[in-house]
């Protein structure tokens, strides 16, 4: 039997984005769609996937985009399509960060696992995700050397360097870029996390991320 | 070095220095490697500033638009704040092609979508080639090519930007 692996995962679904581009059936590309070829690479090593399962510490519940167990683990993916400008906005950049949440709070043992599977066409996974800088002031900056790349807003959050794979973020960070999505997704879980958990939800003080593929 | 061609036009600038506007690309029919390519950009730029363009949607890079001195050019500005220079593109005294760059959308919340519509009204259902800074973070900014195939090429030597 085929062992699972986080890296032939993202192969799998790398190749079926490639495949549906190649048939000129983009438009059906999104983030819904990913569940397919997760689904069906999960199903070829005999995991039985859950998509769209009750993520266990919200009321009103809130979903988790796919769930399964592999082995003794319990584990989590969220998922995200780039399609065009879509993370650029800060409605967008909470939207990713409230993935990036719920995937700690499900996190509550050692075999409970949480992966953010975020993927593309490259330019525009480079433009407005990876290299996405919103200080826009400097766009039309003449003249670049080669070290003179954008500050991407999401290398804060995810390390897009498999040679520093690990990246730890600081979730008391005063930058009014960050602060306000921060604050923003607290407001928006923290109704919800009270009324299933009974208690607060405190917001722990650093997230930490890892590059797998 | 071998198997790579270039093409140089000489853009006036606003100041009336010259500027280049510059394509680098291996020859046709020949096995290419990015690095081969990003090694010969280096040397003709050497210590220069330089703006580097290549084709949107296409990851081969088998060709390079270098740009000096961009910001010095006299662009037109329309209505909608959408900034526009054209040059023409000389095979000795003719010209045969045609380039323009494109500058706009930075009060767009969708600036990658934006311009890409930008260059399509442009282009108005001309062939064209649509090309993006190489860095990948600019989407605000887009050189169009016109009749590129009717470029006349010559061996890259020792022309430098």
């Amino acid at each position: 039997m085929k062992e699972f692996k986080e890296s032939h995962l993202g192969t799998a679904i790398i190749c079926w984005l490639n495949y549906i581009s190649a048939l000129g059936r983009n438009y059906i590309l999104a983030e819904s769609s990913i569940k397919i070829p997760a689904s069906e690479y999960l199903e070829v090593h005999h995991i039985q996937p859950n998509l769209e399962t009750d993520h266990p510490k919200f009321k009103p519940v809130r979903k988790i985009d796919l769930q399964f167990k592999n082995n003794s683990n319990d584990i989590a993916y969220e998922f995200k399509f780039v399609k065009g400008d879509s993370t650029r906005e800060t409605s967008e950049r909470i939207r990713v960060f409230n993935d990036l949440m719920r995937l700690y709070l499900f996190q509550d043992t050692d075999n409970q696992k949480g992966y953010f599977l975020i993927c593309s066409i490259t330019d525009e996974f480079k433009m407005s995700f990876e290299n996405m800088d919103p200080n826009i002031d400097k766009r039309f900056k003449g003249g670049r050397k080669s070290d003179d790349k954008a500050i991407s807003y999401y290398s804060e959050w995810f390390s897009f360097d498999e040679n520093t794979a690990e990246k730890t973020i600081d979730l008391n960070n005063s930058d009014k870029l960050y602060k306000d999505v921060y604050d923003a997704s607290l407001d928006e879980y923290k109704e919800q996390y009270k009324a299933k958990m009974g208690t607060e939800l405190k917001f722990p003080d650093e997230l930490k991320t890892k590059l797998i593929f | 070095m071998d198997n790579i061609e270039i093409f140089e036009e000489i853009v006036k600038g606003k100041n009336s220095i010259d500027y280049k506007f510059s394509i680098l690309r291996f020859a046709p029919h020949i096995q290419y490697s990015k690095s081969y390519l990003d090694t010969a950009v280096s040397t003709y730029v050497g210590h220069n500033l330089y703006n580097e363009f290549v084709e949107l949607y296409n990851k081969d890079y088998w060709f390079r638009i270098l740009i000096s001195g961009i910001n010095e050019f006299d662009f037109t500005i329309d209505e909608n704040k959408n900034e526009k220079i054209e040059f023409d593109l000389h095979n000795e005294e003719n010209i045969v092609a045609k380039a323009a760059i494109l500058r706009g959308g930075l009060y767009s919340d969708k600036p990658l979508e934006y311009m890409t519509n930008l260059v399509t009204e442009y282009a108005n259902g001309r062939e064209h080639i649509h090309c993006v800074e190489i860095f990948m973070d600019n989407p605000w900014v887009r050189v169009v090519l016109f009749e590129m195939n009717k470029l006349v090429f010559k061996p890259f030597t020792d022309q430098r930007l």
